[in-house]
């Protein structure tokens, strides 16, 4: 959920200042000043068949995968002070996420938080790391953060994104530039992420094209970016003439949810910081609802808490750390979503959350492997109302 | 602002012959070493003081205002030939201040598990050679190794070249220096200078990357009267810092690949050489 920040990053503004003095060929961090732009798209070394050349339904997965880093303790969310990982963090955690991917075996996986070239989680390429790990063919990795060192709290290197896999030829890629926040100050703007929408057009064989979206949407303006943002994605999406799936972290909670704040995860002492998680307003994200359809229907999400919890996607301490009541914190907010248009549908009983092992046959424990929950379902192409 | 600035330094220059001597400035950053009592010190270049009998001490006053003490001896260890000199250097400074100042930036605060930059003190040794009138040429070869006193949990910056060469011995472990250097004075108060620089330093935690550094600088002296000089110049620097870009490989196909990253950095400094 949080990327980097916290007041640290007001503290650097003085070393950014003096290091955006010097002139060098690499930006000290792109802008990343554009519309929209096409990205290439990259393979998997030897290609791997899918079973069904022309499928009438596509399983799909959303997933936030915190940059590999599992359960390790950042220093931004205030339950540790971890900067960085060695390789081999790094490389047991992202196994640990393609087994995960291997046992549901997702035909289109949309990841968020996935990084190519970062210091944090050394320098390891993840995107074609599952490219690899998996067996998704073809990857566009979109880039929202591209910083060539970023002097606060030692963090150094940023190259991180949001991707979208899939089994079946990516014939065409873009991202689109979403609006920055604007409650920062200019050079801690410089410094980071800038938020996209990534666009895919996934050619799933007998003459048919679908597109795929992958977004993440800002978690602690006090702005209103975030709303910006998500309506912008409705108006993109709205402008989409193939049939698509858009999933990905929205940073928001369902319309009819109950709890909306005094999260178990949130530390004491990120309590009263600029970072503390501004209040959320899910009704921004009723429009989804109304237009699209969800992976898990607000009637299926329940009207009580106890109801809600089987969609819950997230949780920033995980079950290492304790609640007020002594109990292994577990997923506590939905912030992760799946929609495709009312022409399509979602096949029943196969779209969830993986929260624990069991859930859609896996075996991995998605609690332990990032502070999100996969969302999954299976998209039957034109099952729904024409 | 600029132009007031470079016609006041233009008049400066146009006017210090008239204070000159008739003898050129001499070069700085060769193994000849200063006469007793005589002193040289910059705002980036070293502060050097003449001891006597072949002997000068230098210090960088830069780490010292982050609260890194530094020191280094040079002493002519003798001459080949005429106006050949070998000069021998032995320093030692102690880094951690610096460390321990700039967390929070360059390192992290740890607020959590209470860490801290460790303590390190690091030795140079190195050796120079300097021959030449009016065209001085200088090589230099020179290491340096830190020595952890105890733990120590940061680990290379992976920054721009000057930062990271800076830190390499704590850091890394070493950092090994050469360097070539030819220095001439065009006019009695007018200096030209060029150099080259290789480094190497200690290996870095995570996946292998070059530990070869390579610089390149240009820059000129003017002399304004009998004890200022202003430098201006600029430094290029060839080395690896983790740039990737995506290329297309024989095969078709996208992969994103290692490249060494180029910067070029000015160069400016105000120093005070009584002549």
């Amino acid at each position: 959920m949080a990327l980097l920040t916290r007041r640290r990053a007001s503290y650097a503004l003085s070393m950014s200042a003096l290091l955006a003095l010097l002139p060098a060929c690499e930006p000290l961090a792109d802008d990343l000043d554009f519309v929209r732009q096409e990205v290439q798209v990259t393979t998997r070394s030897t290609l791997v068949p899918p079973a069904e050349p022309a499928p009438a339904t596509l399983k799909v997965m959303a997933w936030n995968v915190k940059y590999g880093a599992a359960r390790i303790d950042f220093w931004f969310d205030y339950w540790g002070d971890r900067v960085q990982m060695t390789k081999q963090e790094v490389a047991e955690n992202m196994a640990d996420l393609y087994r995960l991917v291997n046992e549901y075996d997702p035909d289109i996986l949309m990841t968020e938080e996935i990084e190519v070239n970062s210091r944090r989680s050394a320098y390891y390429d993840m995107v074609q790391g599952m490219l690899e790990g998996t067996s998704l063919n073809y990857a566009a990795y979109i880039q929202t953060w591209n910083s060539r060192f970023i002097p606060s709290e030692g963090v150094g290197r940023m190259d991180l994104g949001n991707a979208i896999f899939s089994k079946y030829p990516i014939t065409f890629a873009e991202r689109i530039r979403q609006e920055d926040r604007t409650d920062q100050d200019g050079i801690t703007a410089k410094f980071y992420i800038h938020r996209m929408i990534g666009r895919a057009v996934i050619d799933v064989g007998a003459g048919r094209d679908v597109a795929a979206y992958v977004v993440h949407t800002e978690a602690y303006d006090v702005d209103g970016t975030k709303g910006r943002q998500i309506q912008q994605i409705y108006e993109e999406i709205k402008k989409e003439t193939l049939p698509f799936v858009l999933g990905g972290d929205f940073n928001e909670l369902p319309p009819s949810s109950i709890k909306l704040v005094g999260f178990p995860d949130e530390h004491p002492s990120s309590l009263g910081t600029e970072y503390e998680q501004p209040p959320y307003t899910p009704e921004i994200m009723q429009k989804f609802y109304d237009d699209y359809v969800p992976w898990v229907s607000l009637e299926a999400y329940g009207t009580t808490e106890a109801q809600q919890r089987r969609s819950f996607t997230h949780t920033v301490a995980g079950p290492l750390h304790n609640d007020a009541q002594g109990n292994p914190q577990f997923w506590n907010r939905t912030l992760d979503y799946l929609f495709v248009t009312k022409a399509d549908a979602w096949a029943p009983g196969k779209a969830d959350v993986l929260q624990e092992p069991g859930r859609q046959g896996i075996q991995s424990d998605p609690l332990m492997l990032s502070d999100h929950a996969p969302v999954v379902g299976t998209w039957v192409l034109g099952g729904g109302t024409p | 602002m600029k132009r007031a600035m470079f016609a006041a330094i233009g008049l400066l220059a146009l006017l210090s012959p008239a204070f000159a001597s008739a003898e050129p400035m001499p070069a700085r950053e060769t193994a000849r070493v200063l006469d007793k009592g005589k002193l040289s010190g910059g705002l980036l270049s070293p502060f050097e003081l003449g001891l006597g009998g072949g002997w000068e001490v230098t210090t960088m006053l830069v780490p010292w205002l982050l609260l890194s003490p530094n020191v280094t001896f040079r002493g002519e260890l003798g001459h080949l030939g005429k106006g050949v000199v070998i000069t021998g250097e032995y320093g030692l400074s102690v880094p951690t201040g610096a460390m321990r100042l700039t967390q929070g930036y360059l390192f992290p605060t740890w607020e959590a598990s209470g860490q801290r930059p460790g303590w390190v003190v690091a030795p140079t040794a190195g050796l120079w050679i300097s021959g030449g009138d009016r065209g001085v040429l200088t090589g230099r070869l020179e290491t340096t190794v830190g020595l952890s006193l105890g733990d120590n949990p940061a680990t290379p910056l992976e920054s721009y070249a000057p930062l990271e060469l800076l830190f390499a011995p704590a850091l890394n472990g070493f950092r090994v220096r050469t360097g070539l250097a030819y220095d001439y004075a065009i006019l009695d108060w007018l200096r030209a200078r060029a150099a080259v620089n290789g480094y190497a330093i200690g290996r870095s935690p995570h996946p292998p990357r070059s530990p070869f550094y390579a610089s390149a600088e240009v820059g000129i002296e003017i002399g304004l009267g009998k004890t200022v000089r202003v430098a201006l110049g600029g430094i290029w620097y060839n080395y690896d810092q983790r740039e990737k870009v995506l290329e297309k490989g024989g095969d078709g196909r996208w992969l994103r690949v290692p490249v060494r990253s180029n910067d070029f950095f000015p160069t400016f400094d105000l120093i005070l050489r009584p002549r």
